[in-house]
């Protein structure tokens, strides 16, 4: 994957690669953080940090959807539980609610049960 | 055969005729004696014979009708083969090789699944029994809630540094109730706090609070470029210093300077 963005013509508006940051290619650095994402202590973090109520980082997370695709789900190393989160994301609802220690601690549950369930489903 | 014992009985009949004829003229010949005992000894050879020939004959039948029932057994064979061979034939054949691909290779899968190992269990995973793990839950439920304001605290004290230390300490304690150590499960099904910080993101994170511009960071290319450029900016103002010095040495020449260090010395008999 060619990180040298100002090859592909893809700037920023500063005129900085965008393709490339810190050494990680932005590929790279996207699906650590939608991996991240599938942690809800995580998630109760950035909902602390009033991120999730910030526009641009929810169209971010609508554009993160891109994970779905088979192409780049083979990429994810937790896909059930990172799937799920960022679906679950996408919901005001959600993103409100994440803030409640009850609803994480549940969501940790959920988590659990779900990625050991194996037959028991 | 037939006709030898006629022979052989013609002689016989001859030579007695003969010896009769003798006895009869009152001469009896010796000679005609011995015929009749050779004829009748070739009569019995032939009869011997005979009984031979006729034992040969019966072989023989019998060889016959072996070979005609070995016969008939060898045409019921092959036409049972040939039977056979039809209906092998006849049975609808499905080719593999037509068979249409699938969306995913094989492979792909099996490496995938590879992959995923580390943090899924199959989906053949038999739980431990259920009631004991159930009631363990409620209590964590119970127990998570008692932590939030804790927890609140201290994840702002820990804003710049990440979201270490509660996580581990409330994922472990989790982890700790509801897995039991000789289970299976070694793993969690979402990135823990500490390979998160060992990403990327906690190197930028790192980088930032060390005040060095993540932006700054340049690619492979990019850094070779920027040497290339570095070398040939070095090269230029090494001539271009050359070039002054060159220049200096040219305005202040007194032609002493240019013979060296050692016609500096002062010779009046050069004036």
């Amino acid at each position: 994957m060619a990180a040298n963005g100002q090859a592909n013509g893809k700037t920023g508006s500063h005129g900085q690669n965008i393709e490339f940051y810190a050494g990680h290619s932005r590929f790279e650095i996207e699906l650590e953080f939608v991996q991240s994402l599938s942690n809800p202590y995580y998630l109760q973090h950035l909902a602390s940090q009033k991120y999730l109520e910030n526009e641009e980082f929810v169209a971010y997370l609508a554009y993160l959807q891109y994970f779905q695709d088979p192409k780049y789900l083979r990429y994810l190393q937790y896909p059930g539980p990172t799937l799920r989160a960022l679906e679950m994301l996408q919901e005001e609802r959600f993103r409100k609610e994440i803030l409640i220690p009850a609803v994480v601690e549940a969501m940790v549950a959920e988590g659990f049960e779900a990625a050991t369930a194996g037959l028991g489903r | 055969m037939l006709s030898s014992f006629r022979a052989s009985y013609q002689r016989v009949e001859q030579s007695l005729q003969r010896l009769t004829e003798s006895i009869a003229s009152y001469n009896p010949s010796a000679t005609a004696a011995d015929e009749l005992l050779a004829a009748d000894e070739a009569v019995s050879e032939i009869l011997d014979q005979l009984v031979i020939h006729q034992s040969n004959h019966i072989r023989i039948e019998e060889l016959r009708r072996q070979t005609e029932k070995l016969d008939e057994t060898l045409k019921t064979t092959l036409q049972l083969l040939a039977d056979t061979r039809k209906q092998i034939i006849a049975i609808p054949s499905s080719t593999p090789s037509d068979e249409p691909r699938r969306q995913v290779k094989a492979e792909d899968l099996l490496a995938y699944a590879k992959f995923i190992s580390k943090t899924t269990v199959p989906p053949t995973f038999r739980k431990q029994p259920p009631p004991i793990k159930s009631e363990n839950a409620q209590a964590q439920i119970t127990n998570g809630i008692a932590t939030p304001p804790l927890g609140a605290q201290d994840q702002d004290n820990a804003h710049t540094t990440g979201i270490e230390n509660v996580g581990t300490k409330a994922l472990s304690e989790v982890q700790r109730k509801m897995l039991d150590p000789n289970n299976r499960m070694g793993f969690s099904p979402w990135p823990s706090p500490i390979v998160i910080q060992n990403g990327a993101l906690g190197e930028i994170q790192r980088m930032v609070e060390n005040g060095q511009d993540p932006a700054s960071v340049l690619t492979a290319e990019e850094q070779a470029e920027l040497d290339r450029r570095n070398k040939e900016d070095e090269e230029r103002e090494k001539l271009a210093q050359e070039e002054a010095e060159r220049r200096r040495m040219s305005m202040f020449d007194t032609g002493a300077v240019r013979r060296g260090r050692r016609e500096s010395v002062f010779n009046p008999d050069d004036l």
